[in-house]
């Protein structure tokens, strides 16, 4: 199935595209791996980070802050900041393309986020 | 090298938008609004030339601007080194055209820019799919 998808990203390209691109790229640009591994780093960090517990817990920040002398850890606002940039626009949103289109995968690079469509 | 959009068939993006007119510290808005309504919209990108005047969309369940526009899909420089390497790039293949669709709420948190690529969409069909539209609650939030 993958492989399968992975061969209709490249319908829309046509000549002009990929002289300019080189397929690899186009692929790429495509897959979620390089993403699920940004937010499986977040998950990993926040695991050994001994911070992150006083300042979930909401205990007052005043004693976060003298463990790590720069505030409560950051790493939980950066996985929620993830986690909020990284959804589909379905969360948003929902059209009728025209007979012969169809929605690519959900594209984090397209301004705070977007698909692009196939034909 | 051109962004991937410039180049595709179509798609939608979600862009940031603040009342204030001010995005991450940049003085910069994707839309235009005028006495509460939505007027104009653009991508504020280089190498990028909007051809007319904003039309104002009707039927659509939000404020919608439709754009013409047209993107460099190529520099000075690559179009001369294709030509050097002995591979020239058509002139008729050194922009895209595009119809762009923005959909906005003055006091929202998000611009949606709708973008039809001339040589796959007509304007009628990229309208019908900007009627289409239907927004969750989340959409400006």
């Amino acid at each position: 199935m993958v492989d399968g998808q992975k061969d209709q990203i490249t319908v829309y390209w046509n000549e002009q595209n990929t002289r300019a691109m080189n397929i690899e790229d186009i692929k790429a640009y495509s897959e979620s791996a390089e993403k699920v591994q940004e937010l499986l780093n977040l998950l990993g960090e926040a695991k050994f980070d001994s911070n992150i517990t006083s300042s979930d817990n909401s205990q007052n920040s005043e004693s976060s802050s003298s463990n790590t002398g720069e505030g409560p850890s950051a790493l939980p606002l950066q996985i929620n900041d993830f986690l909020k940039k990284n959804v589909t626009m379905a969360t948003y949103l929902a059209y009728q393309l025209p007979d012969g289109y169809e929605n690519g995968y959900y594209t984090a690079t397209l301004g705070e986020g977007g698909n692009l469509f196939l034909y | 090298m051109a962004p991937v959009e410039w180049y595709a068939a179509g798609g939608v993006m979600r862009l940031p938008y603040d009342k204030s007119g001010v995005i991450n510290g940049i003085m910069y808005n994707h839309v235009t609004f005028k006495n509460g309504k939505l007027i104009s919209g653009s991508n504020g990108e280089n190498h990028t030339l909007y051809i007319g005047e904003p039309e104002v969309l009707t039927n659509v369940q939000e404020q919608a601007v439709l754009r013409e526009v047209e993107h460099d899909l190529y520099t000075a420089a690559e179009l001369g080194a294709a030509e050097e390497a002995g591979n020239p790039i058509p002139k008729d293949q050194w922009t895209s055209k595009m119809w762009e669709i923005y959909f906005a709420r003055e006091d929202g948190s998000a611009v949606y820019c709708f973008f039809f690529n001339e040589k796959y969409f007509t304007k009628k069909q990229a309208i019908a799919v900007a009627q289409s539209v239907q927004f969750t609650e989340a959409a400006f939030q």
